[in-house]
């Protein structure tokens, strides 16, 4: 039972001394260059590696060379098991902020071994709250709106295009290619 | 003692053998960020051209010949523009092969050119205003032809192109546009619907037209399209080339 233990220790303080050594910005890099070919740009001048997470600060993200966003402060979390993206303050392009609210506060992507089929999605902003999920099986991404007052006042174009459930809440539903 | 040093061996044999991977993951890992390469230019490569500068010579003859030069010696030879834009190739009747180029508001032989039709122009000197046409010769039809005056750009104000930018809704009531794709593709936006008392009518837009350069950019991603989209309040001019009935025209917009 002892010896067990001392396993489990050795391969746990493997583990985390596999993520703590990681190259995390040279892996970044290679995520970026698989992004871009599915036409998802991420240009970053300032991206720091903080051992058991990638801080990345004035991250642009641009889809189809739209600039589309920019993300004030990213921070990617990982432990395998456990995963997490934060994106702090995005401000979104001028094109896009004619149809969603410019600011969104936190967006918050988790992705851990107790729901490995899932990718939860959460945030809030101006927009209002934000809740959702991406299905790996069916590569669909789903997204519940609780649209604050603003969006309501504001962006009711916008919200018209979203789709009800039967409880009535507003989502937005896309498969991905 | 013998067990803890052991154990110790073992974390320190742990972190080497990480370090290892790690150092082996670097090899085959970018070591630089991807650089994004910024967009293409979709400004107009070309402009309509003030020949006022350009033309100042012709005022300084003109000064000289002022007091000797009857109308009735120029000739016309060519026209470009229409109203108070363009320009006219005339001539002295005594050498009518040596042309000059003259700019509506400058002078030639003392006399102000004011206006262009299509087939005369105006000239102004001392308070009265002088006609000049073409003579009725050989030459006339061949330089209608060959010089025809075009279509004056519209214009549209900048506040509304401002307005259009701020309140993308206002463009969708007034308009539908939708993706039109060969061999997957995109290979320009057609007109579906248009509101005949619209902006977009009125710049000439119709029905059924598929837009497919805007600014010399082909229109073949969305990303074209937004590159004009929020380059808009920078430009000074639009230029839409449509296919109609199989047949590219062109649209020029000039933005006050």
């Amino acid at each position: 039972m002892k010896k067990l233990v001392w396993f489990f220790i050795y391969i746990t303080f493997f583990i985390l001394s596999l993520i703590y050594f990681a190259p995390k910005e040279n892996i970044f890099y290679f995520a970026q260059k698989q992004l871009y070919r599915q036409g998802i740009a991420i240009s970053t001048e300032v991206c720091n590696d903080g051992g058991f997470n990638l801080d990345i600060k004035d991250a642009d993200i641009l889809y189809s060379s739209i600039k589309f966003a920019t993300i004030k402060d990213l921070d990617i979390f990982t432990l395998l098991i456990y995963n997490k993206i934060d994106a702090q303050n995005i401000s979104l392009s001028p094109s896009v902020k004619n149809f969603i609210p410019a600011n969104i506060r936190q967006l918050t992507i988790t992705y851990h071994i107790f729901n490995p089929l899932k990718i939860t999605i959460e945030g809030f902003g101006r927009i209002g709250k934000i809740d959702g999920y991406y299905s790996i099986l069916q590569n669909k991404v789903h997204i519940f709106l609780q649209p604050s007052n603003f969006m309501k006042k504001n962006y009711q174009t916008s919200l018209r295009r979203l789709k009800k459930d039967q409880q009535g809440r507003l989502y937005y539903e896309q498969t991905l290619k | 003692m013998n067990k803890l040093s052991n154990k110790i061996t073992i974390f320190l044999l742990i972190l080497i053998i990480t370090k290892g991977v790690s150092f082996g993951l670097l090899w085959f890992l970018p070591k630089k960020p991807m650089t994004i390469h910024s967009s293409q230019n979709h400004y107009v490569k070309y402009r309509r051209v003030d020949f006022s500068g350009m033309l100042e010579y012709e005022k300084s003859s003109s000064t000289i010949a002022t007091q000797t030069t009857n109308i009735t010696e120029i000739i016309l030879k060519g026209l470009y523009g229409k109203d108070d834009k363009g320009f006219v190739i005339v001539a002295m009747r005594s050498n009518p092969n040596k042309t000059s180029i003259v700019a509506v508001g400058e002078d030639f032989m003392g006399y102000t050119l004011k206006t262009i039709f299509i087939n005369k122009v105006v000239f102004y000197k001392d308070g009265s205003e002088y006609i000049l046409q073409f003579e009725k010769s050989k030459d006339f039809s061949t330089m209608v032809t060959q010089q025809p005056a075009p279509m004056a750009p519209k214009t549209i104000s900048r506040e509304k192109i401002k307005y259009f930018s701020t309140n993308p809704n206002e463009i969708w009531k007034n308009i539908s546009i939708q993706e039109v794709k060969e061999d997957g593709m995109i290979k320009g936006f057609r007109v579906n619907k248009i509101n005949k008392e619209s902006i977009f009518s009125q710049l000439g837009l119709i029905k059924g037209d598929l837009i497919i350069k805007a600014n010399n950019v082909r229109l073949s991603s969305y990303r074209d399209v937004f590159n004009i989209y929020e380059n808009m309040d920078k430009l000074d001019t639009i230029q839409i080339v449509v296919l109609r009935n199989d047949t590219e025209v062109e649209l020029v917009y000039e933005i006050n």
